[in-house]
C-alpha cells in the first residue's frame, strides 16, 4: 500500500469503523447526549447501557440500498394496515435500560403511537417500538448486533429481526425470548405482532 | 440514483462508503436543523451533480426545490411535488407529513 497519504485513494481503502468512546465512570447526561446530537446533525449516535458512546458510520451504497428497500416493504404494508406506523433508521428510541438505540427499521402500535403527547413526538423517544429489525452491515460484529436485539427484547420489543444478508441468514427474537435462525428463508412472517405482514427477503439476499 | 448508474457500478464499489452520487435527493428539515445550513448543502449537492433536490420544512409547509439549472423556487404548502425530468412520473402527495 502506498506510504504517502496524497497518493491514497480514498475511495479505494477507506471503510468508516465503528467508534466507541467510553464515558461509564461518568456518564453523560440527557441534557449533554441531546446538545451533542444538535451540534453535531450530521453524526449519528447512539448510547450504550452502560454509557458508551457510540459513532454510528454512514453506510455504503448497498447497506443503504437495502435498508431502504426493507423500510418501503414494512412502510407500504403498514399504510394498508393502518394498525400502526414505521421509523426510519435515523430514528432514536431511549430504552428502559437507559440505552439509546436507532434500529434499522422500527414499527409501534397506533395505540401506542396515540399515547404519545405531540411535543413528545418531536423528541426523541422513550417510548419502545413493537417491533424491529437489524440489517447487519459490513461495519458491525454478529455479536455486538445479537446483543443489541437481546436488549431490545429484554426492553419491551416483542419481535426482532437480525437480518444477515452476507451469509443469508436471519435470526428472529421473541418476547418470549425465543431466538430461531433461518438459513437462507423466502419469506419472513410478522407473526402475531405485525400479524399477516410477510418479507420476501430473498430480494436483499 | 438511475438503475443505469447502479448497474455500472462494482461489487467493491456498492461495499464502500460511496463516490458516486444520486441523480435526486431530499432533506427533511427536522426540528434541530438550521435552515440555512440545508440550504447550503442544497447547493452544495447540485454543484456537485445532483439533478433535483428538495428541502422539505414541515414546520413551515414550505418546498425549497433545487433544481441542475441552478434555479430554486419555493413552494408554499404544495399539495403534491412532482420528480419532473429526473423521477419522470413520480408526484409525491407531500400534505401527508404536513
Amino acid at each position: 500500500m502506498a506510504n504517502n497519504l496524497e497518493t491514497i485513494n480514498l475511495s479505494e481503502v477507506f471503510v468508516f469503523p465503528k467508534f466507541t468512546l467510553n464515558f461509564r465512570s461518568e456518564k453523560l447526561t440527557e441534557k449533554q447526549f441531546e446538545a451533542l446530537c444538535q451540534n453535531n446533525p450530521d453524526v449519528k449516535f447512539e448510547l450504550s447501557a452502560k454509557g458508551e458512546l457510540i459513532i454510528v458510520p454512514p453506510t455504503s451504497l448497498e447497506s443503504g440500498w437495502k435498508n431502504s428497500d426493507i423500510t418501503t416493504d414494512v412502510t407500504i404494508w403498514s399504510r394498508n394496515d393502518k394498525t400502526g406506523i414505521v421509523f426510519d433508521s435515523s430514528t432514536l428510541f431511549t430504552f428502559p435500560n437507559s440505552a439509546k438505540r436507532s434500529p434499522d427499521v422500527s414499527w409501534m402500535s397506533k395505540e401506542k403511537w396515540e399515547s404519545v403527547s405531540k411535543s413528545e413526538r418531536r423528541k426523541f423517544s422513550r417510548v419502545v417500538p413493537e417491533f424491529v429489525i437489524e440489517l447487519l452491515s459490513p461495519t458491525d460484529t454478529l455479536a455486538e448486533t445479537q446483543e443489541k436485539l437481546l436488549e431490545y427484547i429484554e426492553n419491551g420489543v416483542k419481535l426482532g429481526w437480525l437480518i444477515d444478508p452476507e451469509n443469508k441468514r436471519v435470526h428472529i427474537y421473541r418476547a418470549n425470548g425465543e431466538t430461531e435462525i433461518l438459513n437462507n428463508p423466502e419469506k419472513l412472517y410478522g407473526e402475531d405482532v405485525l400479524v399477516g405482514f410477510e418479507l420476501n427477503v430473498q430480494e436483499i439476499f | 440514483m438511475k438503475r443505469e448508474k447502479w448497474d455500472y457500478l462494482t461489487e467493491e464499489q456498492r461495499k464502500k462508503v460511496s463516490r458516486i452520487i444520486p441523480d435526486f435527493v431530499i432533506e427533511l428539515r427536522s426540528a434541530s436543523d438550521s435552515i440555512k445550513t440545508l440550504q447550503t448543502k442544497m447547493r452544495e449537492y447540485i454543484e456537485n451533480g445532483v439533478r433535483l433536490g428538495w428541502l422539505i420544512d414541515t414546520k413551515n409547509r414550505k418546498v425549497q426545490i433545487y433544481r441542475a439549472n441552478g434555479e430554486v423556487e419555493i413552494l408554499n404548502n404544495p399539495e403534491k411535488l412532482s420528480g419532473e425530468d429526473v423521477l419522470v412520473g413520480f408526484e409525491l402527495n407531500v400534505q401527508e407529513i404536513f
